[in-house]
């Protein structure tokens, strides 16, 4: 697209496909954030194409812009974490559109964020504002970094809180040890939690209710589970 | 009372849940990750459900900011399923409310990780090979079909599962209510969910030192010593400590984020994280 809007589609689509096998390998999955791939390539084939650079030099002067792209918004995201508490304000009063609303503002400042990376980046060139953002403390953007490993822990911790008692603390404990030691992922963990919960209850009265509710499902509504 | 059930929710509020969850991403947060989008896609019907009842539709609002973090493309099925709970809920008052949670949580993980490596890994990569191999060649089939290729089973997700959600969640919870198991299976639900949050704890909390100690020569990171002594033990101890001051001090989390942000700062600056 930036190949379009540039005169130059075939350039762009030559970076393009260079770009994307680059970036194949770094994508977000989970609670990891990969560097900003959008920012660089958008950032990227335009300096190629402008002035004529390779992908490998045009890449080199897009990286440090993703890279504090991807860190300003751990800044935000970390921030977020504040607004969630105002949504919750919202929720308490039933207004359900002043939930929206902070959504929506979070979702504005996400893309104006990056807009204004690209754009001043490619008015005033890369080096310029990666030296004004420079002068935001490293102190505050590493600390917000950081910050996106501990602040899950209240979000779990209050999901937790509304399941969890001196009885059943010891299957967190067990999916805990599962993941870190025996490093299960989720789906085993729940898989082993199911066989727990059969083992455990007795379901026996279970099977019938199942038979006989699904012939009575049909007769009601024509449910075909 | 299957009938009743139909009015309140029809077809076009499960296409609005879908159209809803196509902005899954707009906001997101390292507490709760994805929970104003939840609350924006189901929000208008939760609001059908319990309109007439302020005191439970702001319940249910609280219920869903809850956390929450899915791959998106099940978005839909999740939105489906989740309001034909809160219907359930509204329809029977003896329903405990912390099942919905309890089904949000087990389900959530397991179904993100096989959804995660299908679209992610799989649909993906396939999407990637091809577009790249035109792309190379200068044809604009390259993006065009990487679009085609990672979008239609993505728009497939999007908007044919939001109505096979809301019927699994009614079957299901239909059938339960009236064999009188539901407790058996909140109970089971809670303890599957405390497996899949324990998992979590491990997997999605990272809390590292930067100190070291001992001789320049052989520098121990305490770091290392703490997780060698029990794996991500700062993490686990941190999770505890929260559980404790929400639930046994009753802080407000405005305080708590707001705490844990200029502590990890401080810390930070200080060279101990």
């Amino acid at each position: 697209m930036v190949g379009i809007i540039l005169g130059n589609p075939t350039t762009g689509l030559l970076l393009g496909a260079e770009l994307e096998a680059l970036f194949l390998g770094s994508v977000t999955i989970g609670t990891y954030i990969a560097p900003d791939a959008g920012i660089s390539s958008i950032l990227a084939t335009a300096f190629a194409i402008h002035a004529g650079m390779d992908t490998q030099a045009a890449l080199l002067l897009a990286v440090p812009i993703a890279v504090l792209a991807t860190s300003l918004q751990n800044v935000l995201w970390a921030g977020y974490s504040f607004t969630s508490k105002i949504a919750d304000d919202y929720a308490a009063k039933g207004d359900e559109k002043g939930v929206y609303r902070v959504m929506w503002f979070e979702g504005i400042l996400n893309a104006l964020l990056k807009f204004l990376m690209v754009f001043l980046a490619w008015i005033y060139g890369s080096d310029s504002v990666v030296a004004i953002i420079n002068k935001i403390p490293a102190v505050i953007l590493n600390g917000m970094a950081t910050a996106g490993g501990v602040l899950p822990a209240i979000g779990l911790a209050m999901l937790a809180s509304t399941m969890m008692n001196k009885n059943n603390v010891i299957y967190l404990l067990l999916g805990y040890i599962g993941a870190a030691y025996l490093k299960l992922p989720t789906i085993a963990l729940a898989l082993i939690g199911i066989i727990i919960v059969v083992v455990k209850f007795d379901f026996s009265d279970f099977k019938n209710v199942l038979t006989e509710s699904s012939v009575a499902g049909k007769e009601v509504d024509d449910n075909e589970f | 009372m299957n009938s009743n059930k139909k009015e309140i929710i029809t077809e076009k509020d499960l296409r609005q849940i879908s159209w809803r969850a196509l902005q899954g991403a707009t906001s997101v947060n390292y507490e709760r990750f994805v929970n104003k989008p939840l609350v924006w896609q189901i929000g208008p019907a939760l609001k059908k459900i319990w309109g007439d009842d302020k005191e439970k539709f702001s319940e249910a609002l609280e219920r869903h900011l809850s956390f929450f973090l899915s791959t998106p493309q099940i978005k839909s099925w999740f939105g489906g399923l989740f309001v034909a709970l809160e219907v359930e809920l509204k329809e029977n008052p003896d329903m405990d409310p912390a099942y919905i949670n309890a089904v949000k949580t087990s389900l959530m993980g397991p179904l993100s990780g096989v959804f995660d490596s299908l679209f992610l890994n799989c649909i993906r990569i396939v999407a990637c090979a091809v577009g790249i191999s035109f792309a190379a060649q200068g044809s604009f089939l390259g993006p065009i079909l990487y679009a085609l290729i990672y979008n239609i089973p993505a728009f497939i997700m999007y908007f044919g599962t939001a109505k096979i959600g809301y019927r699994m969640g009614t079957a299901a919870v239909t059938n339960l209510q009236e064999s009188g198991l539901i407790n058996k299976v909140l109970e089971a639900a809670s303890i599957l969910g405390l497996i899949v949050i324990g998992g979590m704890v491990y997997s999605n909390i990272g809390v590292n030192l930067a100190l070291t100690f001992g001789p320049p020569e052989a520098l121990t990171s305490l770091n290392d010593v703490l997780n060698g002594i029990f794996p991500g033990l700062l993490g686990f101890a941190t999770f505890f400590l929260f559980y404790w001051l929400l639930k046994a001090k009753k802080v407000n989390t405005l305080y708590l984020v707001f705490g844990t942000l200029i502590a990890v700062v401080v810390l930070v600056a200080l060279g101990i994280m």
